[in-house]
């Protein structure tokens, strides 16, 4: 029960504190998070990763509203409004609903999770080698139209990513294949993935709000407007664009906060305190739902679809976890069971703290911002020093991970997503066609 | 009488010498310091790891001071072993040792080698659930293997002997082939995967790499009669040139415990893999680990 318990809090706490944080985005929190995730059985860390990502979604919205700053994309439409509820003081109004948004559209996700999951399982067609293909084809494509850097830019940092996936020894069965490692043993463990991620992604990310300054007073942040009503409808409609959009690899978390706000703008078109509230609302409502359903690929399929979510599967694979298949079960409850009770009680834990106590955190935060910034980066360099010495390779682990996050500091006008998901998919990728080679060969 | 004195002088010098003998031999077993590093090539999460992981806890519960770290790969822990001044211990597969030229070529020798820690069959299973599977001659059957072992070879040859035709597929993991059967991509696995199901009656299994027959299964070398039957999953423990003397000895009787003991074999058949440890003498099990990795040569 204490493994659940501690999971539980540690996960909300660090995803909390993830969401406030400027840069600090999933990814990095993931990252940060491996030296305990090693240590936790598969079916935790996918609870661990629920929560966390849950959580900091919560928070993620505070961060943008109170410091004007997007630590990932799903912030987006809470930046957009910002000035808005700045200038009409509505920061506490606004909070107040984008919690109570998040919380109503956790429970439809959290409810559908199950059915969906038993769907998709029940469905052969969906377990097949040529559907996988399809999958990673689209999430290729995903990266190759991926609106931050140029088509020609994302093809090579996509091949990029596919080539560095597969440096080091590779097992084939009796033979091992080596790829670009020059005969070296410390490049037999191939480009370490806590490396790639953290440098090229989670620093570059950090660095950017290394010397931020906080534009907003916050003593502001308790004086509510009254009169206002909760937006139900926005956020239920939210929810559902969330729900669906979840499940579009690569990009499905960031872009449906993103639709929900285009599609609420229709119905709220306005420039008022109710429109821009439903907005508001809905947007992050559905940044709350795809977080949820972003699972469903990964449980079923094993294939993660967003960065944070590689990062938990290159740990759960480690740990013997089988895709559909979990045999864990505690106190009579199996592991969808505790997902969905520790999901409903992270949320509103979450719930009270982003409206109860986030007077207190936004000061704290404004004032130790750029310390928190500069530790978080060393932790992941610890976290990288860790992970080095599972496998007797620290001063490679530490020297890739440099090198990257150099390379991310210095061409900081790319974004390296791209590149990243195909060294995630690299391998599966290969795998898949080499089968389909057999099958159709 | 004198003789008889004499008798019993010797007896008692015999005994003096032997309770010296023993003594110098526990003074020097105790001076020696029960510390080793245990690195494990295959990934972590497999059941190779899984077992080895077991083997390193019940050292540490017989007093060893045991630095076990999941390497995941071959490669590095041959590296390791050849490089590093510490004495090492590491779990090897039979596989592994194909050809010369593999990286991970590190074949069983007096010197190096402690004792088999795995052994499973290759089953050739039907799928999940259909317990009427047999294998009907002249119709066709897409197999589920494990990618880069040559089964192909041995499928030829059994497929002709039962006049069906085989078409190999091959698979990175069993975990890719279990979801290959789920989508109902093949018709049949040959792997080591299927003793839990075929134990349970979820699955029905007909042939598989095994001395005699075990719950129905066929043993396929009553059927052929190449090396190609032998490719059971054998997994073995070696030690570089700094584990020797005492700290060898030791070391190879507390591994022998741990391995024949009852528990050991209960978690093994626990999770899957059968009871098939062996208790031959060294010879005999380098022996087996020999045919088995000519069983996966072309």
């Amino acid at each position: 029960m204490i493994e659940i318990i501690l999971t539980l809090l540690s996960a909300t706490v660090a995803g909390l504190f993830a969401g406030l944080m400027p840069g600090i985005g999933s990814s990095a929190l993931m990252l940060t998070a491996l030296p305990l995730l090693y240590n936790l059985p598969p079916e935790l860390c996918i609870i661990f990763y629920a929560l966390a990502v849950q959580a900091s979604q919560f928070s993620g919205s505070v961060a943008a509203i109170n410091f004007g700053i997007m630590g990932e994309l799903t912030s987006y439409p809470a930046l957009a409004e910002r000035n808005y509820i700045l200038k009409n003081n509505l920061q506490q109004t606004a909070l107040k609903f984008t919690a109570i948004g998040s919380i109503l559209s956790c429970v439809i996700p959290i409810l559908m999770l199950y059915p969906l999951l038993e769907w998709f399982r029940q469905h052969s067609l969906i377990m097949r080698t040529d559907f996988v293909l399809g999958v990673l084809i689209i999430i290729v494509l995903f990266c190759l139209l991926y609106k931050k850097n140029s088509k020609s830019i994302n093809l090579l940092l996509v091949s990029s990513g596919i080539f560095i996936s597969q440096i080091g020894l590779r097992s084939h069965g009796s033979a091992e294949r080596e790829f670009f490692t020059f005969d070296q043993p410390f490049m037999y463990g191939g480009i370490p993935m806590i490396a790639v991620l953290g440098g090229l992604i989670a620093v570059p990310l950090i660095w950017r709000y290394i010397d931020w300054k906080a534009d907003v007073d916050t003593s502001q942040i308790h004086t509510e407007k009254n009169g206002l009503k909760f937006p139900l409808f926005s956020s239920l409609r939210g929810g559902l664009v969330g729900l669906f959009s979840g499940l579009l690899p690569a990009v499905g978390t960031s872009i449906g906060s993103n639709l929900a706000w285009k599609v609420e703008s229709k119905f709220y078109p306005e420039n008022d305190h109710k429109s821009v509230m439903a907005r508001l609302t809905s947007a992050e409502s559905a940044n709350n739902g795809s977080q949820i359903t972003v699972l469903v690929p990964l449980l079923v399929l094993g294939i993660a679809i967003i960065p944070s979510e590689m990062i938990l599967l290159s740990v759960i694979e480690t740990k013997a976890w089988i895709p559909g298949q979990s045999f864990w079960m505690f106190l009579g409850l199996g592991f969808y069971s505790w997902l969905m009770i520790t999901l409903i009680i992270s949320s509103l834990i979450c719930y009270l703290v982003s409206y109860v106590f986030i007077k207190s955190i936004s000061k704290w935060l404004e004032n130790n911002l750029k310390l928190i910034n500069r530790l978080t980066i060393l932790i992941m360099g610890l976290a990288v020093f860790y992970a080095g010495s599972l496998v007797e390779a620290r001063i490679f682990f530490v020297s890739c991970f440099v090198l990257l996050a150099l390379i991310g500091v210095y061409f900081k006008k790319v974004d390296f997503i791209p590149l990243v998901a195909g060294y995630f998919i690299g391998d599966i990728l290969i795998d898949t066609i080499i089968i389909l080679s057999f099958i159709y060969g | 009488m004198v003789d008889s004195l004499k008798q019993l002088k010797g007896e008692k010098m015999k005994k003096v010498i032997m309770t010296m003998l023993m003594f110098l031999f526990t003074v020097q077993t105790y001076a020696v310091e029960k510390d080793i590093s245990f690195y494990v090539g295959h990934s972590n999460g497999g059941g190779s790891a899984g077992m080895q992981t077991i083997i390193q806890q019940e050292l540490k519960n017989k007093g060893w001071k045991v630095n076990f770290k999941v390497i995941g790969n071959c490669g590095k822990v041959i590296n390791l072993m050849e490089t590093s001044d510490k004495p090492i211990l590491a779990g090897w597969a039979a596989d592994w040792n194909t050809s010369v030229d593999n990286v991970c070529y590190n074949p069983p020798t007096k010197k190096n080698f402690m004792r088999i820690f795995m052994n499973t069959p290759r089953l050739l299973c039907g799928p999940y659930d259909n317990l009427a599977f047999d294998l009907v001659p002249g119709q066709r059957y897409r197999v589920g293997v494990n990618q880069g072992q040559n089964h192909d070879v041995f499928l030829n040859s059994l497929g002709e002997k039962l006049n069906v035709d085989f078409k190999v597929i091959e698979y990175k993991n069993s975990g890719f082939i279990k979801r290959a059967m789920q989508a109902k991509e093949i018709d049949a696995w040959y792997t080591t995967a299927g003793l839990p199901q075929h134990a349970a009656k979820t699955q029905k299994c007909l042939y598989g790499t095994i001395a005699k027959e075990w719950q129905g299964v066929v043993p396929l070398n009553t059927l052929i009669s190449t090396v190609n039957v032998n490719t059971s999953w054998i997994g073995f423990l070696l030690v570089n040139d700094k584990v020797d003397g005492a700290l060898k000895r030791m070391l190879k009787q507390d591994l022998e415990d741990i391995i024949t003991s009852e528990d050991y074999r209960g978690r093994q058949a626990a999770g899957g893999f059968g009871d098939f440890i062996t208790k031959d003498s060294t010879d005999a099990q380098i022996s087996l680990i020999e045919d088995t990795t000519e069983a996966f040569k072309k």
